[in-house]
């Protein structure tokens, strides 16, 4: 090939490019068209909110006729300047249950219209004016059976805390986010006792374990290698990395459920969401018994309808928080008391940290 | 004596660079062999030998949805970053200005402030533009960030060019214009081509602005790889990597076997035209 | 000044993308509803944030410094090798590229981790160690990954700038007698300082804006400032911190890259002839 011949060849591909670029850019204005009779669900996405899809949303357009667009990680920040600049594109949120009180506090959701969801045979404590309790998780000790060659692991957060007498690597989660809980019920604080948090006790029964943890955990996928492949012993996690890891890869991991705690995720509505009736609908679908036990039985994560747990087998009930809560194992994470602290409890931990 | 020394010296060089090399290419050894694990843990060693992670990315219509629009956008943004960067890099070079510095500065400033604070920065004006969610506002949001490279880039190259060349052509008749395209590109286009390419790559490999600007139809490859990290970490990743990494070696090599003389990226001349 | 014209589209660009939204959101550090001076009072009188200050410098300082160490002789071999050996390396070096930041510090996970590859070879295979040594989950990762993430823009600027250097004048000075390592010290090396300049810059700033690596590959101590801005920014909706604490990474960058120009200025003084 002549240096001409390259040179002409570069020159049309310079031209090609730019041409391309342009149209594109101008064209690109298109956006995601609202089609008609749709609600917009942001979630958490990866494979809890495919079973979403398979077990909730589906159905739930063969039922109403309605689409369900699912969005996959859903940030308290992205709805405040959403609500903030008028351009709500969510009209279904899943929070963290914190965030309720949090946006509450900024005026970010919509009130929930309980004509429409029948919440009643939910507890209180997840029938708020603007969000409804949905999704239980297990936040709880994990731990490597074969590594701890046949230690009785059952005090659960004791355990964790006792170095000596039960040796390993401890993981734990790099925020103060139930790890002060775990400090305390370490402690010896009763399980009803626990709120509001004495955090001068809690951060004084960390610095016994501070030198120890191998591994300060920032994401949750972080739990499940670290437990296979015996980097740590211990860690907390949430229950249902737990029933993967032993379902589907075998690892022989387990679960304590005492003193543990559980946390509830919320539905919520944006403040102006753009289909906020098709919103409330949905919810009232997420918020069934069946539809409950459906997403239980798909993927561990425990109902929040009383109803729900009659439609499931015992030992589909042993892997769920709702179940174990029932029984008085678990302590229910409170909300609103880590909604008033979490920014001074966050800067409080940094700072402990680097001590 | 010296001779010898000479030759020590380059075979010490010689193994350093190997080893860096090594040191660059140390993580694939461990991610190649976990995309082809038949478990869904990113561990070592892989319990089983299995397809299932690229047939999970090849058969799934998102997945390849998203490397489209990455493979859009990333060159939308490259093009425009190198053409607003030449001419800035261009405009600075020659100017003489007193507020150069000032203007070096600005055009430094995006690689300063922290992704976030530009991804949430931009959503919030785009909300009221309605761009959020639209391949022009992502590209608008890469562009951003990738200009700055370009200007680096293209400015250290022409630190080294003479600009007598181009009065020569001008004083021989030539207009500016065609000067510019005749004499100055040429003998920067291996900084150009680098450029383009560090847009693109930035671009394609960018998460946070993508995770704010693209919607659900314009969702890009990281973003999509990058969906539900707070819930799961899965070996797909690796696999979707391992085909990058084997396609841009493919397309490098054959670069190189088409252009013999090594004019495009592994160019030896000194810049002759 | 007709040049400066060709500077308007990319400053006009940014003023409006990039200056104009950073503005409004920076000023959440200073103004909520009124003045206030509340957030840099806190960040200022913290000695934690002060710390974690410290931290980012002494992460960014370390690892632009073994990053340049390891680029200069990679780019510097580049140089002098043939075209196909070179085609090649720069595939090599381009790979990493590639792949997604996510991906990258997982396997280094999996390699650097007590049961990992490293140390499977220095205990089992190659018998030097009882205990594994610990190269992840501290500063040490930390600094792994960063370098490993920093030395394909390194090395391909360095390259790029570079190549244009005429080799034969060093291999002048060594037909006057001088040895191989006076003639680079004194012939190649203060030539090849601009792209020194663009690369350590851009590695630099790189370098102050990390937080995956060290937030995947760090321990306890190893907090950096972009990590606290990401969680501010992610988390919660007080944005008058994250936007005060934005605004010190800010000036604390524009002072390194002051300070920076200063010190290569002062070092091309003593090399040059």
């Amino acid at each position: 090939m002549s240096t001409d011949e390259r040179r002409s060849i570069s020159r049309w591909l310079a031209a090609a490019l730019c041409l391309f670029s342009t149209l594109f850019f101008a064209v690109g204005f298109a956006r995601s068209a609202s089609a008609q009779n749709t609600v917009v669900f942001a979630g958490w996405g990866g494979s809890i909110q495919a079973a979403q899809r398979k077990v909730i949303f589906d159905n739930f357009t063969k039922e109403t006729g309605i689409r369900v667009i699912d969005v996959p990680d859903v940030s308290l920040a992205k709805i405040k300047v959403m609500v903030d600049s008028g351009d709500v594109q969510w009209d279904v949120a899943q929070a963290l249950g914190m965030w309720i009180p949090l946006g509450e506090a900024d005026n970010l959701w919509e009130k929930l219209d309980y004509k429409a969801i029948d919440a009643n045979a939910l507890p209180k404590a997840f029938r708020r004016d603007f969000g409804t309790g949905n999704s239980a998780y297990g936040q709880v000790l994990a731990f490597n059976r074969k590594e701890m060659k046949d230690q009785v692991i059952a005090k659960s957060w004791s355990d964790f805390w006792d170095i000596n007498g039960k040796p390993g690597g401890r993981a734990l989660q790099d925020g103060p986010r139930y790890c002060l809980e775990f400090a305390l019920l370490a402690d010896g604080v009763p399980r009803d006792s626990l709120y509001p948090l004495d955090v001068e006790r809690a951060f004084t029964k960390l610095d016994s374990i501070k030198l120890n943890i191998g591994v300060w955990w920032k994401q949750p996928p972080q739990v499940p290698p670290l437990l296979a492949s015996g980097e740590v012993v211990m860690s907390n996690t949430s229950h249902t990395r737990i029933l993967d890891l032993v379902k589907k890869e075998r690892v022989p991991v387990e679960i304590v459920w005492t003193d543990g705690l559980i946390t509830v995720d919320f539905l919520g509505v944006p403040r102006g969401a753009k289909n906020k009736e098709n919103a409330m609908k949905l919810i009232a679908y997420m918020t069934r018994p069946d539809v409950q036990a459906a997403l239980a039985k798909e993927t561990g994560i425990g109902p929040t309808n009383n109803e729900a747990l009659s439609k499931l087998s015992d030992e589909e009930k042993a892997q769920l928080p709702s179940y174990h809560y029932q029984k008085g194992e678990m302590v229910l994470f409170d909300n609103d008391w880590w909604a008033k602290n979490n920014d001074a409890m966050i800067q409080r931990w940094d700072a402990w940290k680097l001590k | 004596m010296s001779r010898s020394n000479n030759r020590r010296g380059t075979m010490a060089l010689s193994f350093g660079v190997w080893l860096v090399m090594a040191f660059l290419l140390l993580p694939l050894a461990a991610m190649v062999p976990m995309s082809f694990s038949s478990s869904a843990l990113l561990r070592l060693p892989p319990p089983g030998f299995s397809f299932r992670w690229y047939e999970a990315y090849l058969f799934d219509q998102r997945w390849m949805e998203a490397t489209l629009n990455s493979v859009l956008v990333g060159t939308a943004t490259a093009v425009f970053s190198v053409v607003l960067g030449v001419c800035a890099a261009y405009g600075l070079a020659r100017s003489t200005w007193k507020w150069k510095a000032i203007v070096q500065a600005f055009v430094l400033a995006p690689l300063l402030v922290p992704s976030i604070v530009i991804a949430v920065g931009t959503y919030y004006l785009f909300s009221f533009l309605y761009l959020n969610g639209t391949y022009t506002g992502l590209i608008i949001g890469h562009t951003i960030i990738t200009f700055p490279y370009t200007v680096v880039v293209i400015t250290a190259s022409l630190e080294r060019f003479d600009f007598r060349l181009e009065q020569i052509a001008v004083s021989l008749g030539a207009t500016p214009l065609r000067t510019f395209f005749a004499v100055t590109l040429p003998i920067i286009r291996p900084a150009v081509i680098v450029a383009l390419l560090f847009a693109f790559l930035n671009s394609f490999d960018e998460v946070v602005i993508a995770t704010f600007l693209a919607g659900p139809e314009t969702t890009t490859l990281p973003k999509q790889m990058w969906d539900g990290i707070r819930y799961e970490l899965s070996p797909v990743i690796a696999a979707i990597s391992s085909i990058l990494i084997t396609l841009s070696s493919i397309i490098i090599l054959v670069t190189e076997v088409l252009n013999r003389r090594g004019q495009v990226v592994a160019d030896g001349a000194t810049g002759r035209p | 000044m007709r040049v400066g014209y060709l500077l308007v589209p990319g400053i006009a660009f940014l003023f409006f993308t990039f200056l104009v939204p950073l503005l409004l959101l920076l000023s959440r550090s200073f103004y909520e509803g009124g003045f206030t001076a509340e957030y840099y009072v806190r960040i200022l009188t913290t000695p934690s944030y002060l710390r974690i200050i410290w931290t980012s410098i002494e992460i960014a300082a370390l690892s632009t410094i073994a990053t340049m160490l390891l680029a200069y002789p990679v780019s510097y071999y580049l140089i002098k090798v043939g075209s196909g050996l070179r085609s090649l390396m720069i595939a090599m070096i381009i790979v990493p590229f590639w792949t997604n930041i996510l991906v990258r510090c997982y396997s280094w996970i999996v390699v650097l981790q007590k049961r990992g590859l490293v140390n499977a070879l220095l205990t089992d295979q190659l018998g030097l160690t009882n205990q594994p040594i610990e190269l992840v989950y501290n500063r040490v990762g930390v600094l792994i990954g960063m370098t490993h993430y920093l030395l394909p823009p390194a090395i391909l600027i360095l390259y790029s700038v570079n190549r244009t250097i005429d080799l034969k004048l060093s291999e002048a000075a060594q037909g006057l007698g001088a040895s191989a390592w006076k003639a680079f010290t004194r012939v190649f090396f203060p030539m090849s300082l601009p792209g020194v300049r663009a690369a350590t810059l851009l590695v630099m700033i790189l370098g102050l804006g990390f937080f995956v690596t060290p937030a995947l590959l760090g321990g306890r101590l190893d907090i950096t400032l972009a990590m606290l801005i990401n969680n501010q920014f992610s988390e919660t909706t007080n944005w008058g911190l994250g936007a005060a604490l934005s605004t010190v990474l800010l000036v604390m960058t524009t002072i390194g890259i002051a300070a920076h120009y200063q010190a290569l200025a002062r070092l091309g003084r003593r090399v040059a002839p």
